[in-house]
């Protein structure tokens, strides 16, 4: 009897740690997988400017052929970021997530205190110096060392695409 | 029962039990809500601003980087009016008026949620371009031939088709009323069949 609950102790301590390690580890799996696409080719600390979802391209499913994304993938063990873009399109967000798949900052066009947006990204412990931000420039500081910044911009009509692809270019994301 | 019997009893268990329970537990945070007297689903939001670890690790079946639902509520639906799945062969309309939301557009895809490839490039309409009638209301065509008015091409392969319906900043009552799958959106738009071949 003694051995059976053993053996049956040893179980469910067996499927706790299963049931842990399943909660706790595929959040990291989907945000890796999602900074792998969207890295391309591995590239991190700076923008990049995914074309406009098309039939003629094949990603992840649903794509809104309304929306154009920009992203970057961010490492911040050798230090801050800085981070600008204009604020273009009829609607638009930058959203900040870290490799733990947690959301910690957003701005949106109507949060946007100009049509021009610069940031620092920086973890708490990272001292980022006074003529690193001329202008005030906010910090940001973020909760882990690797995440993803997503630039959306909901194109507002097809006459529109030319010079909202040029504007969604311009922005940037650079060690300082 | 022999120790090799024992030990893969045990695993055999645990993996039920707390793969399983996992597997459960994140299904329920990710379901769709159908809503009601509507043949629209509304898909999952974004994770929220503080996440706990299972709203968190429910991500791995839906979009981890989507945009919370005060930004974008999407709707998607397979079938008609009459619930039969909607074909890329086959003629439809899609009638709607004005909807709750600064901006939004309705989109079709193919197997594999796909774009569907056309000569026209044309995957969808929304709130801008789309053609109004009398009252803000609209009439899209969803069929792989011509027809006169707004049109979304379905292709030349046949094969079985969705709709996605995107309510960019919808409004508040908007995001409640889908989210709590009540019927307070009754001017979601209708998908009827015209014909078939």
């Amino acid at each position: 009897m003694r051995i059976f609950s053993l053996w049956l102790a040893g179980t469910v301590v067996l499927a706790v740690i299963l049931h842990l390690s399943i909660i706790l580890g595929s959040p990291l799996i989907a945000v890796d997988g999602a900074m792998e696409r969207l890295s391309v080719n591995g590239t991190i600390n700076a923008a990049l400017h995914h074309p406009r979802p098309s039939a003629h391209l094949h990603g992840p499913a649903l794509p809104d052929p309304d929306v154009l994304i920009s992203s970057c993938v961010f490492d911040l063990s050798d230090g801050p970021l800085r981070v600008t873009t204009p604020v273009a399109g009829l609607t638009w967000s930058l959203a900040f997530h870290g490799d733990n798949a947690d959301p910690f900052f957003f701005l949106n066009d109507l949060q946007a205190d100009d049509d021009y947006v610069e940031l620092v990204l920086a973890l708490e412990d990272q001292k980022v110096a006074p003529n690193a931000r001329p202008r005030k420039v906010p910090v940001i500081i973020s909760p882990v060392p690797r995440g993803l910044i997503l630039f959306r911009t909901l194109l507002k009509s097809e006459g529109d695409l030319q010079q909202t692809e040029q504007e969604r270019r311009q922005a940037r994301c650079k060690p300082i | 029962m022999s120790l090799v019997s024992k030990l893969f009893f045990s695993l055999a268990a645990a993996l039920v039990l707390g793969g399983g329970s996992a597997v459960l537990a994140l299904m329920a945070q990710q379901e769709t809500v159908a809503v009601s007297n509507t043949g629209w689903v509304a898909q999952p939001a974004g994770i929220s601003d503080t996440p706990g670890p299972y709203e968190r690790a429910s991500i791995v079946f839906g979009d981890p980087l989507a945009p919370a639902t005060r930004e974008l509520v999407m709707l998607t639906r397979a079938a008609d009016e009459a619930g039969n799945a909607l074909s890329s062969a086959c003629h439809y309309t899609i009638t709607g008026r004005p909807l709750p939301a600064t901006w939004w557009s309705v989109t079709a895809y193919g197997e594999n949620g796909q774009l569907i490839p056309n000569t026209l490039d044309k995957y969808g309409f929304n709130s801008g371009n789309v053609a109004r009638q009398s009252g803000g209301k609209f009439s899209i065509h969803l069929a792989p031939t011509p027809r006169a008015g707004d049109r979304i091409p379905t292709g030349s392969v046949s094969q079985p088709i969705s709709l996605a319906l995107r309510l960019y900043r919808p409004d508040e009552i908007a995001q409640s009323t889908i989210a709590q799958s009540t019927a307070g959106l009754p001017d979601l738009p209708r998908v009827d069949k015209v014909s078939c071949p």
